[in-house]
C-alpha cells in the first residue's frame, strides 16, 4: 500500500488535480456561507465524467484543506466557515482582537496539519477495527454521547451554566421544528410551511455568527472590535509543537468521534475543547478569552475527524458527516460500491484516498504557513468595507445551500437572535451544538425506547451494555461537577 | 479616469441585464432535475445515471439539484414555484404519492405531468449473518409465533419499507417497527444486532449479500431475482399476497409541473424514451438489477393509471394501520378493491 | 423587591420560565390533539416537553444565581452612597454608545430587501441593499460606495451563478 501511495505522489496529474482541490478548499471553507459539503455536491456534478481517481484527487483536497480554512474566518472575522470550526471562535476570535491574528493561525495551521495526519494514519491502520467498535454504539448509546457533549458544553462557553444550558436548549428547540423522523408528521412548524423541512445548519450558522456581527457592528459604531494595534510577531514553531502530545489527544477524540456515523466535526471539537478545559491547568490566558491551547483542541479534532469519517462511510457505506455522506455518492456514480469488502476488493481506490489525503495535509501546511501572514492582516480592512461584503455573502450563502429564498428569511431572523443573545451574556456556540445534537437525540431516544419496549427486558436492553454504562457515569459525572449548587459547595470546602 | 470607470462598469450591468433576457429555442441553457432527497440515495443515483443519458440526447447539461427535507415536500414545491419554461424538472420517488394522508403537504402526484417512469429498486429481507434465522419461513414462523416481538428496521412511515411491513402485517405477520433515518442505517442496525431484519432496496444490500455480512431470505415480490435462482419470492409464502406484491413500491419517475407548454412536453418525452435507450444507462441498471419501469408502464396513460392505483393501494394501507394522519377519501381516493 | 425586578437577570429569567411553560403547554396540547395516536414514549412532543421542563428549571437556576448576585453586590456596596453596582455603571455607560437606532434600521432595510429580491431580481436589489447599508454604517465617500456595492454584488453573482451553477433569484 505504501508503495502504491508513493506511486501516487509522483503522478503530476495527481498532485496537480489534488492541489487544485485544496486551493478550492481553502476558498470554500474560508468563506462564510461556502461549506465544503456544497462544494462537493458541486463537485460531483463537475468530476461526474472523469476517472475516479482524478475525481477522489480533487475532492479529498477539498475536503481536508476546507475543513481546515474554517478556521480562518473563525478566527479573523469570528464567523465560522463551517459548523466544525465554530468552538474556534471562541478563543481564535480573542486572540485576533489583541492582535494576535498570526499567531491563532498558524497554531490552527500547524494543529489541523497534525489532527489530518493522524486521522489518516488511523484510517489506514485501523479501519476495520474502529468501524466494528462503532457498530457495538447503539441508539442509547449516541443519545447518552449527545448528552454528554451538550453537559460538557454548557459549562465550558459562558461565565454563568445556566445562561449556556439557555443557549443549548434553544438549540435543540430549534433541531426539533421539522418533520418527525419516527411518525412523519410535521412538529413545532406553527403553520409554516417552510418550516416542514427543518432548520439547516448553513443559515441558522451564517446568521447566528455572520449577520449578528454586522448587527454589532451596526450598533456600536465602527470602532468595535477593531484592532487598534497590529503587532508583527515572530512565532517559532518550536513553542508552537509544545502542544504536541495534548494534542494526540484531541486527535483520538476527534478520529473516534468521525467514526460514530452522524455525530460529525461540530461534536468532536466541542468534546474536544471540554477535555482541553479540563487537562490544561495553567493555560495562557483564561479559556475563552484568546487561549491558543483552545485552538489546538478545536482544530486537532476536527481535522482528525477527517479520517474517521472515511471509515464507516468505506466500509459500511454509512456516512460519518455531512462531507463524507456526498463523497459517498462520488463512489456510486463512479461505480465505486464501498461496503464490507470494498477495502479488500478495491485495494487501488483505498490507496487513491490516502495518497490524496496525505497530500492535501501537505498542501494545507503549505498554503496555511504561506498565507497566514498575509490573511491576517484582514483585520485591519476598515469594518464599513468588510460589513457590507460579509451580509452579502451572508445573504448567498444561506441561499445557496438548498437554493430557498426562506433560508434568507431564516438567516435574517438568526442573525437578530444571536445579537439580541450575545447582548445579554449568551455564548452562541452552544446553539449551534444543540442544532447539531437536538435531533440526534430525539431520534435515537425514541429509537432506543422502540426497541427496548419490545424486548422481554427494557432496562437490561437499555442499559446493561458496558458502553452504555460507561458513558452514562460519564454523562452524569459531568452534569453534576457544571451544577452551580455543587460549584458553590465546593468553593465553601476549599475555603 | 473616475467617470471612464463608472461608465465601463454600467455597461458590464447593462450587459448581465440583456443576457437575460433574450428568449432562445428550448432547451436553451440547462435542464435543472431536482431530485427532493439528498445525495447519495437511490433516487440520486438512479437520476443522475439517468440525467446523464437525457443529456446527451437534449444537447445541453443536465444539472442534478438536491434539495431534500420534508419527505420531498421542499424539492417539488420547489419545481412548481420556478418558471414553467420546462428548465427544471423532478426526478422523484414514491413519497409524493402519499404527502396528502401523511399530512406533510398538499401535493401529490395530480400536480406534476409524468414524462417517463424510470426505475423501481427491488425489496429485499434481509438478516444479520448471526442471526439464528437461515430462510424466510423460520422469521416468518418467529413473527407470527410472537406478534410484535421481532424487530424490523425501516425508513420512516409512508416510506417503502413502512408499505411491505405493512403488508406483511395484513397476512398475519406483525413485525415490531423501529424507525431509522436512511436505508444505511437500517442495515447497520441489522448487522449491529439492534433489529432482527430489515426490508432494504436490493441495491443497497447487494454489497453486504456478498460479502457474507448479511443473509438474503427472501425477494420482496411476485417472481425470484434471476441472480439469485434460490432465494424464494414473498409471494410463495404469503400466498394471496400477488396483488399487493406485483406493484412498484419504490417508483422513481420523471415529472414535469403541470403548465409546461405541451410542446415542451412532447419534447422531453421524445428525449426521454431515447435516453433510457442509452448504453450507460443500461448498464447500470443491469449491473444494480433495477427494474426497468419504463418497460412496464410505457404509455403517459398507462403511467398515470399505475400512479392512481398505487396511491390508492399505499393510502388506504397507511390509514387502515392507523399510520396516515387523514383519511384517503378526504382526497378522492378510492379504495380499489384487493 | 423593587430592585428584583428592574434587574436585567431577573427579567430574562422570568421571559425564559414563561417561554419555557408556553412551549409544555403547546407540547401538550399537541400531543393529545395529535391525529396520529402514540404513546406518549413514542410521542414527537415527548422531546419539546421534556425541554420545556429544562427550560423552567434552568429558568429557576438562573433566577436564583442572579439573586445571588443582587444579594452580593447590596452587602458589598453598603458603604456607598449608590446602591448600584459599578460594573452595572460601567455597562450602562457603554450601552449608551449603541446605536438601536441604526440596528432598527438595517433590520427593515433587510426585510424590504428580501421581499424585493424575487421581484426585481438579485443583483440591483443587492446593490442598493448594500449602498444603504453603508451609507448606515457611515461610509461617506458616494464613489467608494458605488464601488464597493457594485463590484461586491458583481463578483458575488458572477462566483455563484457562474462557477457554482446556483440560480439565483
Amino acid at each position: 500500500m505504501f508503495l502504491d501511495i508513493l506511486h501516487y505522489w509522483v503522478d503530476v496529474r495527481f498532485v496537480l488535480l489534488s492541489f487544485a482541490g485544496a486551493v478550492a478548499g481553502l476558498f470554500v471553507g474560508s468563506i462564510p456561507g461556502l461549506s465544503v459539503s456544497m462544494a462537493t455536491a458541486l463537485l460531483v456534478s463537475i468530476t461526474y465524467t472523469w476517472a475516479p481517481t482524478d475525481a477522489l484527487a480533487t475532492i479529498m483536497g477539498v475536503y481536508v484543506v476546507g475543513v481546515f480554512s474554517g478556521a480562518i474566518s473563525a478566527i479573523l472575522i469570528n464567523i465560522p466557515g463551517a459548523p466544525s470550526s465554530v468552538v474556534t471562535t471562541i478563543d481564535g476570535y480573542p486572540m485576533a482582537q489583541k492582535g494576535e491574528a498570526y499567531k491563532a493561525l498558524k497554531y490552527a495551521t500547524i494543529y489541523s496539519f497534525i489532527g489530518s495526519i493522524f486521522g489518516l494514519v488511523a484510517l489506514a491502520l485501523l479501519a476495520k477495527p474502529l468501524t466494528s467498535i462503532a457498530l457495538k454504539f447503539q441508539p442509547m448509546d449516541y443519545f447518552l454521547l449527545a448528552l454528554f457533549g451538550l453537559a460538557a458544553v454548557g459549562g465550558l462557553t459562558s461565565r454563568s451554566f445556566s445562561k449556556g444550558l439557555v443557549s443549548a436548549l434553544i438549540g435543540i428547540f430549534l433541531s426539533l421544528i421539522g418533520l418527525d423522523p419516527v411518525v412523519g408528521s410535521p412538529r413545532l412548524t406553527f403553520g409554516i410551511q417552510n418550516l416542514k423541512a427543518g432548520i439547516a445548519i448553513v443559515p441558522a450558522l451564517v446568521g447566528l455568527f455572520g449577520f449578528a456581527e454586522v448587527l454589532t457592528v451596526v450598533a456600536e459604531g465602527e470602532q468595535s472590535g477593531t484592532v487598534e494595534k497590529f503587532v508583527k510577531q515572530t512565532v517559532k514553531t518550536k513553542d508552537v509543537l509544545k502542544e504536541f502530545w495534548r494534542s494526540m489527544y484531541y486527535c483520538v477524540i476527534g478520529t473516534f468521534v468521525g467514526a460514530l456515523p452522524g455525530a460529525g466535526g461540530p461534536v468532536a471539537s466541542f468534546l474536544a475543547y471540554g477535555e482541553a478545559k479540563r487537562i490544561v491547568k495553567n493555560p495562557s490566558r483564561p479559556f475563552g478569552e484568546g487561549a491558543y491551547e483552545g485552538i489546538v483542541a478545536s482544530e486537532t479534532a476536527n481535522n482528525a475527524l477527517i479520517g474517521g469519517a472515511l471509515m464507516p462511510m468505506l466500509t459500511l457505506a454509512v456516512p460519518g458527516d455531512a462531507v463524507t455522506a456526498i463523497m459517498l455518492s462520488v463512489f456510486y456514480v463512479h461505480g465505486l460500491q464501498p461496503g464490507p469488502n470494498f477495502l479488500k476488493t478495491n485495494p487501488e481506490s483505498f490507496s487513491t484516498i490516502l495518497a490524496s489525503g496525505f497530500l492535501a495535509c501537505f498542501f494545507l501546511l503549505f498554503l496555511g504557513l504561506l498565507l497566514a501572514p498575509r490573511l491576517s492582516k484582514v483585520i485591519t480592512i476598515p469594518k464599513k468595507y468588510m460589513i457590507p461584503i460579509v451580509t452579502l455573502l451572508c445573504v448567498i450563502g444561506s441561499f445557496a445551500t438548498n437554493k430557498r429564498l426562506f433560508d434568507v428569511a431564516l438567516m435574517f431572523f438568526f442573525g437578530i437572535m444571536g445579537f439580541i443573545l450575545r447582548r445579554n451574556g449568551y455564548s452562541i456556540a452552544p446553539i449551534t451544538l444543540g442544532l447539531v445534537l437536538g435531533g440526534m437525540m430525539d431520534s435515537n431516544f425514541r429509537r432506543a425506547i422502540s426497541l427496548a419496549s419490545t424486548s422481554s427486558s427494557p432496562i437490561i436492553t437499555l442499559f446493561g451494555r458496558p458502553i452504555t454504562i460507561v458513558l452514562l457515569i460519564f454523562t452524569i459525572f459531568t452534569i453534576v461537577i457544571n451544577m452551580p449548587a455543587f460549584k458553590t459547595w465546593r468553593l465553601k470546602k476549599d475555603k | 479616469m473616475k467617470k471612464g470607470f463608472v461608465f465601463i462598469l454600467l455597461c458590464i450591468i447593462l450587459v448581465v441585464f440583456t443576457a437575460g433576457s433574450f428568449a432562445e429555442v428550448y432547451p436553451t441553457k440547462s435542464l435543472t432535475l431536482v431530485v427532493p432527497y439528498g445525495a447519495g440515495g437511490t433516487t440520486d443515483l438512479v437520476g443522475r445515471q439517468f440525467g446523464a443519458a437525457l443529456s446527451k440526447i437534449l444537447g445541453v447539461s443536465v444539472v442534478i439539484e438536491n434539495q431534500p427535507g420534508a419527505s420531498g415536500y421542499i424539492g417539488c414545491q420547489a419545481v412548481l414555484d420556478s418558471a414553467k419554461d420546462g428548465s427544471i424538472a423532478l426526478f422523484a420517488a414514491d413519497s409524493l404519492g402519499t404527502q396528502r394522508v401523511m399530512g406533510i403537504s398538499e401535493l401529490s402526484y395530480d400536480d406534476f405531468t409524468p414524462i417517463i417512469a424510470v426505475a423501481n429498486d427491488p425489496k429485499v429481507i434481509v438478516v444479520s449473518k448471526d442471526s439464528p434465522y437461515n430462510t424466510i419461513e423460520d422469521l416468518l414462523a418467529a413473527i407470527k409465533a410472537e406478534p410484535n416481538r421481532i424487530q424490523m428496521s425501516y425508513t420512516g412511515p409512508g416510506g417503502s419499507g413502512h408499505v411491505q411491513a405493512l403488508i406483511m402485517s395484513q397476512f398475519g405477520y406483525s413485525p415490531a417497527l423501529t424507525a431509522y433515518a436512511s436505508g444505511a442505517e437500517c442495515i447497520v442496525a441489522v448487522m449491529s444486532g439492534q433489529v432482527v431484519f430489515t426490508n432494504s432496496n436490493h441495491s443497497t444490500v447487494s454489497t453486504y449479500i456478498e460479502s457474507g455480512d448479511l443473509k438474503l431470505l427472501a425477494v420482496c415480490a411476485n417472481e425470484r431475482m434471476p441472480q439469485y435462482p434460490n432465494t424464494p419470492a414473498l409471494v410463495e409464502h404469503m400466498p394471496g399476497s400477488e396483488e399487493l406484491l406485483e406493484i412498484p413500491y419504490t417508483p422513481l419517475s420523471f415529472l414535469v409541473a403541470n403548465d409546461v407548454p405541451s410542446n415542451v412536453k412532447e419534447l422531453l418525452r421524445n428525449a426521454a424514451l431515447e435516453a433510457v435507450k442509452d448504453e450507460a444507462f443500461n448498464d447500470y441498471m443491469d449491473k444494480n438489477r433495477i427494474e426497468k419501469l419504463y418497460e412496464k408502464y410505457v404509455t403517459i396513460d398507462e403511467i398515470k393509471k399505475f400512479y392512481s392505483e398505487w396511491e390508492s393501494t399505499v393510502s388506504w394501507l397507511l390509514f387502515d394501520s392507523g399510520a396516515a394522519a387523514f383519511s384517503p377519501e378526504q382526497f378522492n381516493i378510492p379504495r380499489i378493491d384487493q | 423587591m423593587h430592585n428584583l425586578i428592574k434587574n436585567k437577570n431577573i427579567k430574562q429569567s422570568i421571559f425564559i420560565f414563561s417561554l419555557g411553560l408556553a412551549l409544555g403547554i403547546y407540547s401538550l396540547v399537541n400531543h393529545y390533539t395529535s391525529r396520529v395516536k402514540s404513546p406518549w414514549i413514542m410521542s414527537p412532543y415527548l422531546f419539546p416537553l421534556l425541554i420545556a421542563c429544562f427550560t423552567i428549571l434552568v429558568s429557576i437556576s438562573l433566577f436564583y444565581e442572579a439573586k445571588q448576585e443582587i444579594n452580593v453586590d447590596s452587602t458589598e456596596k453598603v458603604s456607598e452612597n449608590n446602591n448600584q453596582n459599578i460594573e452595572i455603571n460601567l455597562k450602562e455607560t457603554a450601552k449608551d454608545k449603541v446605536n438601536y437606532k441604526n440596528v432598527f434600521l438595517v433590520i427593515i432595510l433587510s426585510i424590504v430587501y428580501y421581499i424585493f429580491m424575487p421581484i426585481i431580481s438579485f443583483i440591483p436589489a443587492s446593490i442598493l441593499y448594500i449602498a444603504i447599508l453603508m451609507i448606515i454604517i457611515g461610509a461617506k465617500k458616494l464613489l467608494s460606495i458605488g464601488l464597493i456595492s457594485i463590484v461586491s454584488t458583481l463578483i458575488i453573482y458572477f462566483v455563484f451563478s457562474t462557477l457554482l451553477s446556483v440560480r439565483l433569484p
